[in-house]
């Protein structure tokens, strides 16, 4: 083998055979980390809408809904977000394996890595109440994409078992209120005997809904259960004045229109803070 | 040119980069070490080996940028010598890792050397057969075996050179010793002593 060596460097002279320049190899390396980056904040997103969406799933109504609570499980459980977090998971550490050092790391601690990066991040974003703007992104970009709003809509249209949602449009009385469901039918509902969830005990023109109660004749409900639509079992984080009573004629005279009630609503509730306070409904 | 005894592997990467001659140094420095290598991770002729060796240098050469200092250089070029072969043999599929007699019979003793099963299978006289039973290994065990014992690499430099995880190389280091042992088994070896 003693002429290998003049063998090999007179191929390199011959060819013209010269060392890669550096920057091809950072600008790899630089490459990779920007998308092992990509694939954590994929990862991310995901998570959250994860989030949301168990969160969001009404965990008790599988007794309407002629199911057991393992078929509600099944049924609802958000597989796409899950899968697509696993999917992103997966390329992350694929990124990061592939980068100068990624090889000294095992597996699962790369796994975990990532595992912990897209966690933090997702459930930063989810705490400063990022979920919903970016599952109504995903929901307006990604073919496919089954929102978890079109999951509770199916899951709440169902009146004759008892679930019922909608917009309040009209509030009648301290017990009964008008909404319209995704169908577009307009209902009577009669709230006189409704346990209020959520942190306030209130309604809104203009809010939406989730019902449990019953179908009487016609399109008539009589409600046992009022939720608000953000949120699961325990409601969504809301805030307002209970406003049935006092304003109910003003609020009608202009229930639909947005630009009045967003803004008179602040003057309204200022103006009478004190007896929405006070009043017994919003101290049973 | 300086005199090239005198430079370290690192400092003889950056006078090849500034000066192409500087190469012939580096090859010079580890030609025997890698025909020894390439050898035992795979079998062929003379001027297949030649050929494969003309291949890593010229690989080394062209990748002399990406050489991380962080690393061994030997390490480094025995990395390029494993995934050149490797390349090769998915090319041709059928070089196995064959083991020399020579070189089975040093594996297994300093195999033996530390480890009290394979100590007791030494006294019992199955140095002949320890070529086959080599042979038989999975791939993968049969290549760190070789860097540990034959080519004496740290638990460290295998990592860098297989781009595997240490604790990776153990656990094949240590499977590759259960094969072997079963193979011995399997074979009927100890009984038929």
């Amino acid at each position: 083998m003693s002429d290998l060596v003049n063998k090999i460097t007179n191929k390199i002279k011959d060819e013209n055979i010269r060392p890669k320049p550096r920057w091809q190899f950072l600008l790899k390396g630089y490459v990779l980390w920007v998308i092992f980056g990509i694939n954590v904040l994929l990862g991310a997103i995901f998570f959250v809408v994860t989030l949301l969406s168990l969160r969001d799933n009404d965990w008790d109504v599988y007794k309407y809904l002629d199911q057991n609570f393992l078929e509600h499980i099944i049924t609802t459980m958000p597989y796409l977000r899950i899968t697509a977090l696993a999917l992103f998971i997966f390329l992350a550490y694929y990124n990061y394996k592939h980068t100068e050092k990624g090889y000294k790391k095992r597996t699962r601690w790369i796994v975990v890595m990532s595992l912990v990066i897209v966690m933090l991040i997702g459930g930063t974003l989810f705490v400063i109440g990022a979920e919903n703007k970016i599952e109504k992104l995903l929901a307006k970009n990604l073919p496919y994409y089954s929102s978890i709003e079109e999951r509770k809509i199916k899951v709440w249209s169902h009146p004759k078992q008892g679930l019922l949602a909608g917009k309040i449009v009209k509030i009648k009385s301290a017990e009964e209120m008008e909404i319209v469901d995704y169908q577009q039918e307009v209902w009577e509902v009669d709230t006189s005997e409704a346990e209020w969830r959520g942190p306030n005990n209130y309604s809104e023109v203009g809010e939406r809904v989730k019902i449990i109660g019953k179908q009487e004749e016609g399109n008539k409900f009589k409600a046992q259960e009022v939720r608000p639509w953000e949120g699961g079992y325990r409601g969504g984080h809301r805030s307002g004045y209970y406003n049935r009573f006092e304003h109910v004629e003003e609020y009608n005279k202009h229930d639909l229109d947005d630009d009045y009630r967003s803004e008179n609503k602040m003057k309204y509730r200022e103006e009478h803070r004190e007896e929405y306070k006070n009043h017994p409904v919003n101290n049973n | 040119m300086e005199d090239c005894n005198k430079l370290t592997d690192n400092e003889l990467v950056q006078k090849t980069l500034d000066n192409q001659d500087y190469f012939r140094c580096l090859i010079e420095r580890y030609e025997a070490k890698l025909v020894r290598y390439v050898s035992r991770i795979t079998s062929g002729s003379k001027e297949d080996i030649e050929d494969i060796l003309q291949d890593i240098f010229i690989s080394v050469y062209k990748n002399l940028n990406s050489f991380d200092q962080d690393l061994k250089f030997s390490s480094w070029i025995y990395r390029i010598a494993h995934n050149r072969v490797i390349s090769v043999w998915r090319k041709t599929k059928n070089i196995p890792v064959v083991f020399k007699n020579e070189d089975s019979l040093e594996l297994f003793n300093r195999i033996a050397s530390e480890d009290d099963l394979f100590a007791e299978l030494a006294k019992k006289d199955i140095q002949k057969e320890v070529k086959i039973i080599l042979d038989k290994l999975k791939r993968e065990y049969a290549e760190v075996l070789i860097l540990k014992f034959l080519e004496d690499k740290s638990y460290t430099e295998i990592s860098d050179i297989l781009k595997k995880p240490m604790g990776t190389v153990a656990t094949l280091i240590n499977r590759g010793k259960k094969q072997f042992k079963e193979i011995v088994e399997q074979e009927q070896l100890i009984n038929n002593q």
